[in-house]
């Protein structure tokens, strides 16, 4: 188990041989590991052919296109302007305005976890109906953008909506503009946004427990241990790997954040208060025609992902347990 | 697994968790239970000024006009024609890359695999032009091709996922195979596939829902009608100015358009959820 | 155990690869086996146009039976057209028909993306003086360095007019005497007859019925305009909104919400659009484009009696609004250029196709007809006998359209501009200056600049 994640490190580290034991880029394999070295290539010859064939060409291609002044009629190479539009960028306020907008919505990201192994864990037991309810859990994920949007614009609505409803019910003062202002619209997307994705956290985290042997919950019932015990130590810990997917899934997700704002707050927000990188990214390139600077906005973020992916990989070794 | 006999504590655990979560699905499931209601009601109220939820007067007939458009079905029809065999190919390519990755030694297998993972980087707004043009090229604009082929290399989420689920797999079992002269192959198909079972049906489930939905690629790759998916059609039935949109139409298309992938999800819970005995090493 | 694996896998392939292969097309090309040409076209509709258009389409490919082939067209929304276009432009395939609009002419033309078919259409003998929009028809000329004169490189869809219209059952509610098509309201009369109008019905109150409501971007032009502003000078190069002019007939603009309150809040807009207001009866007066027609004389969707009016004017004492237009092209790089000339006249101007399309046929009016000879003919006599479902004053968008009387009616200025970003940025904040957290001058001021260097990086981005 642990030398796979320190290969992860022993790439990031540029070769330098941080595992103890199997340093298999600096020696010559012998037959048996090279036939294994064919098989395993061979394996995942698709996917990295896709890659090739798919992502290899427009990623130079937009690469290239961050490079100068084209909008989607001129030409290309007239049109160089080197890293132009990459210093452009770094000086653009409206650009750091959404990337905060954009981290700020990962907030959402440790809500679902949470939630959904809380759920999952509460749905993996054997209750009559719990099949139909879990189907149900599942609605948002599978639901048109288009009707969820129109309905959680009434919940969301500052004069009639739902929630504003139950506020005033409550405590008798008009509720927040929940769209409308600068911060509650924030709070509005995340809640959004947690909603509609919590019926996959939940089914991936019931297939992760799925994983986990019911002997060591027995066993630990057996010395004492407490359902909170229980839950902390032993299945917590265990589903870690699912943990780490969604983790790692939801900031490479997060960060490209877009349909759902397009649809909540189609202007982006009082002051773009809501808008994330790649809304701003889309109205630039297709809205205002400006696609060299806004390819040169995917490679920021991209270079901006990548590297909080890449610290992600390496700390994993700290929490991330598997089953021995 | 075998049955259970529940102590008298376990079963009010169980009640209190099914009340919960029965209150917990309403907030789940409220947009579907006014989509339904909306698509009986009229244009009017739905645009109006006062939100409403039962319709007054109540219209039937949205059902079996979305039905009878031809379109409709058609889209239905090229959803499934892209979901078959991206599924069944991408799933097989997905899961001997994940197994690939996770169990076995090969030179550059990290920096293929952050490689892939790195695709999932860039947001395809910049990509999906030179895609286009790529598809133009290769004469595929007429037809689903731009849909289909990428999915058959595989899907780098999906093996990111199933790595991780063969992580809690000890790597013992691979040393056992190669002692018995197992070939890779093989041990791929024999033992590893029925080992990712749950997982790998998880992850397809996840990726239909994933093609049912997916609008954005369509729209730009497809231009002819009649290669419309299902998304696109029922967004073809929206009007550019709003008053024009006939919505309770668009409401009864995206219930039946949810139908399906509730009931699949529904019935195919089980090989999901099903205990798999990985306690123990099969020999 | 066996064979059944095997006939599963059997089964799977010859799914699999029987979908991959269905979803296969073909390839057209510019000419069929025999030496008939086919031509491809790609336009965005609506629901209710799409079928107009194909069936437009199909009539004209048998009509020319003996020459044309087949026709591929390929309709899509209008919201995803321009990404598909410059996909196609990128990759250097473009159809032979397709649209463009006045704001793109000079760069499609510059990138040799489109036909000059002024020497076709005098080849082929067509002429464009039956158009009723001639300035829309104008707006597809270029000579090289500027739109609006020289050759013609498209031919109008349609032209459409972006009127106002008030609601006759409030006006008869309130007992107050309909608006005078021939002479608009001034700025001060319409004031007084929307303060009229807005008041709290039900006693709860809260006001609910107002004069008007305002959406910004498509409606302060008319004030600007009418005020003998603009928002760019005459060469579009500079931004001048800190003219007095302009100041002025913007505060008059706020005004209505700020100081006069004729029109619901900031906030209640948020809350209920002042376009859904219109469509419940709330407001007075609303606006009503040459699309809309179908949909506000439709009693389910609109259940009120209505009729066109004209915009307050402000010092010029002209009533102003903006037009909109779309073109058929033909591309540069067409093989059958004269053929597809051929189809975009007919596109625009055959008779039939006209007919449905205004609503003389069917009753469904969503354009002006584009002839003259059906605008002042058919057109108006349809109306007049209620086969067409219109309202009464119908010249309001012929004036505006044709510039006659006290109306006038020109293109946005974003349609002279390389793109529209440096006027969003001027409405984004609009609502802050309509709830009063800043003074019209503090906005200016600090939206000048920001349009201005917008507007700058548009013109570098092409030269």
């Amino acid at each position: 188990m642990a030398d796979r994640y320190e290969k992860v490190s022993h790439f990031l580290y540029g070769g330098k041989c941080m595992s103890g034991g199997k340093a298999v880029s600096k020696k010559k394999m012998n037959k048996a590991e090279f036939r294994e070295h064919c098989w395993g290539l061979a394996f995942v010859s698709p996917a990295f052919i896709g890659f090739l064939i798919f992502m290899a060409f427009p990623i130079a291609f937009a690469f290239f296109a961050s490079l100068t002044k084209w909008n989607g009629m001129n030409s290309m190479t007239d049109n160089f302007v080197g890293l132009n539009n990459y210093i452009k960028l770094l000086g653009d306020d409206k650009f750091w305005k959404v990337l905060l907008n954009t981290v700020i919505y990962m907030i959402g990201i440790p809500i679902g976890m949470i939630l959904g192994l809380v759920i999952a864990v509460g749905m993996n037991r054997k209750i009559k109906g719990i099949k139909f309810l879990r189907t149900l859990y599942y609605v948002p994920v599978v639901s048109s953008l288009v009707a969820v949007a129109i309905l959680w614009m009434w919940v969301f609505n500052y004069d009639y909506g739902l929630l504003n409803s139950i506020v005033k019910m409550i405590s008798g003062q008009h509720g927040p503009n929940w769209l409308g202002d600068e911060f509650w619209v924030k709070i509005s997307m995340i809640i959004f946004m947690v909603w509609k994705g919590l019926g996959s956290s939940i089914i991936l985290y019931l297939s992760g427990l799925q994983g986990i042997p019911r002997d060591y919950y027995e066993a630990a019932k057996i010395d004492g241990a407490s359902g909170w015990n229980l839950f902390r130590d032993i299945t917590v810990p265990l589903v870690s790997p699912v943990t780490f997917y969604l983790l790692i899934t939801g900031l490479i997700g997060g960060f490209q954040v877009f349909v759902e704002v397009l649809v909540m707050v189609p202007s982006g927000g009082l002051n773009y208060s809501a808008a994330t990188v790649v809304f701003y990214l889309y109205e630039k390139a297709f809205s205002s025609n400006q696609m060299g600077y806004g390819s040169a906005m995917a490679f920021i973020l991209a270079i901006f992902i990548f590297i909080v992916t890449a610290i992600n990989f390496k700390g994993q070794d700290k929490w991330v347990k598997t089953i021995e | 697994m075998g049955s259970e006999i529940k102590s008298a504590k376990s079963k009010m655990i169980d009640r209190i968790v099914f009340v919960a979560l029965s209150l917990g699905a309403v907030v789940m499931v409220f947009p579907l239970i006014y989509m339904v209601l909306s698509s009986f009601m009229t244009k009017n109220q739905i645009l109006s000024a006062d939100f409403s939820i039962i319709p007054n007067p109540w219209k039937f007939g949205k059902y079996s006009e979305v039905l009878a458009k031809p379109e409709f079905l058609r889209g239905l029809r090229n959803t499934l024609i892209v979901a078959a065999p991206v599924l069944l190919i991408g799933g097989f390519t997905s899961s001997l890359s994940a197994f690939s990755f996770s169990k076995l030694k090969f030179r550059g297998k990290n920096g293929i695999f952050l490689g892939l993972l790195a695709t999932m980087m860039i947001p395809f707004a910049v990509v999906m032009i030179p895609q286009y043009v790529m598809f133009t090229k290769m004469g595929w604009t007429n037809s689903l091709l731009p849909l289909i082929i990428p999915g058959l290399f595989g899907n780098v989420s999906i093996i990111f996922f199933l790595r991780q689920n063969l992580t809690s797999v000890p790597d013992s079992i691979v040393e056992a195979a190669k002692l018995d002269g197992c070939g890779y192959f093989r041990m791929y198909y024999s033992i590893f596939l029925p080992l990712m079972k749950g997982a790998l049906m998880t992850q397809l489930i996840l990726w239909f829902m994933g093609i049912w939905n997916d609008y954005l690629a369509p729209t730009i790759f497809i231009q002819n009608e009649k290669w419309f998916t299902l998304q696109v059609v029922i967004r073809s039935f929206n009007s550019y100015y709003a008053v024009n949109s006939d919505y309770p139409l668009i409401m009864a298309a995206s219930v039946l358009a949810i139908l399906p992938t509730l009931l699949l999800f529904f019935f195919f819970q089980r090989y999901i959820i099903e205990s798999l005995a990985v306690s123990g090493v099969k020999g | 155990m066996k064979m059944k694996k095997l006939g599963a896998l059997a089964l799977t392939t010859t799914l699999v690869f029987g979908s991959v292969l269905t979803g296969c097309g073909g390839k057209d090309k510019g000419t069929t086996a025999d030496g008939k040409k086919n031509l491809s076209v790609f336009i965005f509709a609506n629901d209710h146009e799409s079928p107009i258009y194909k069936g437009m389409i199909e009539k004209y490919k048998e009509a020319h039976s003996d020459t044309i082939g087949n026709i591929d067209v390929q309709i899509t929304t209008q919201e995803e057209y321009s990404k598909t276009l410059t996909g196609m432009m990128t990759a250097k395939e473009l159809p032979d028909v397709f649209y463009v609009g006045p704001e793109s002419v000079q760069q499609f033309v510059e990138n040799g993306y489109i036909e000059n078919i002024q020497p076709i259409l005098t080849e082929l003998g067509i002429s464009t003086d039956d158009l009723v929009a001639q300035e829309a028809l104008n707006s597809y000329r270029y000579d090289g360095s500027k739109v609006g004169t020289g050759d013609l490189y498209a031919l109008p869809k349609d032209a459409s007019v972006f009127a106002y219209a008030y609601n006759k059952d409030l006006f008869d509610k309130e007992g107050i005497p309909y608006p005078d098509p021939e002479n608009p309201y001034t700025y001060d009369e319409f004031v007084e007859v929307c303060k009229q109008f807005t008041k709290d019905t039900d006693g709860d109150g809260e006001i609910d019925q107002w004069g008007c409501g305002l959406a910004n971007q498509f409606m302060i032009q008319q004030y600007i305009w009418s005020n003998g502003a603009t928002f760019l000078s005459d060469d579009y190069r500079t931004v001048t909104i800190d003219t007095p002019e302009f100041k002025e007939a913007f505060q008059k603009f706020i005004d209505l919400t700020l100081v006069h309150q004729v029109t619901p809040t900031v906030e209640q807009d948020v809350s209920l659009g002042v376009y859904q207001r219109w469509l419940a009866g709330q407001e007075a007066f609303y606006a009503c484009g040459t699309w809309d027609v179908a949909a506000f004389m439709d009693k389910e969707t609109f259940p009120f009696n209505w009729d066109l009016c004209g915009y307050p004017t402000l010092s010029t004492g002209k009533s102003m609004t903006w037009l909109g237009t779309v073109g058929f092209c033909v591309s540069a790089s067409s093989p059958n250029k004269k053929e597809a000339t051929e189809l975009i006249s007919y596109l625009c101007a055959n008779e039939d196709g006209q007919k449905e399309l205004s609503g003389i046929v069917g009753g469904q009016s969503i354009q002006l007809p584009n002839l003259k000879s059906l605008a002042e003919g058919e057109f108006l006599t349809a109306i007049e006998d209620g086969s067409l479902p219109f309202p009464e004053s119908v010249d309001v968008f012929f004036s505006y359209l044709g510039g006659t009387g006290n109306y006038e009616g020109r293109f946005q200025e974003t349609t002279y501009t390389p793109n529209a970003e440096w006027f969003d940025i001027f409405f984004k904040n609009v609502d802050n200056v309509k709830n009063g957290s800043m003074t019209v001058d503090d906005f200016i001021a600090d939206v000048q600049p920001q349009m201005q260097e917008s507007l700058d990086t548009a013109w570098e981005s092409i030269e």
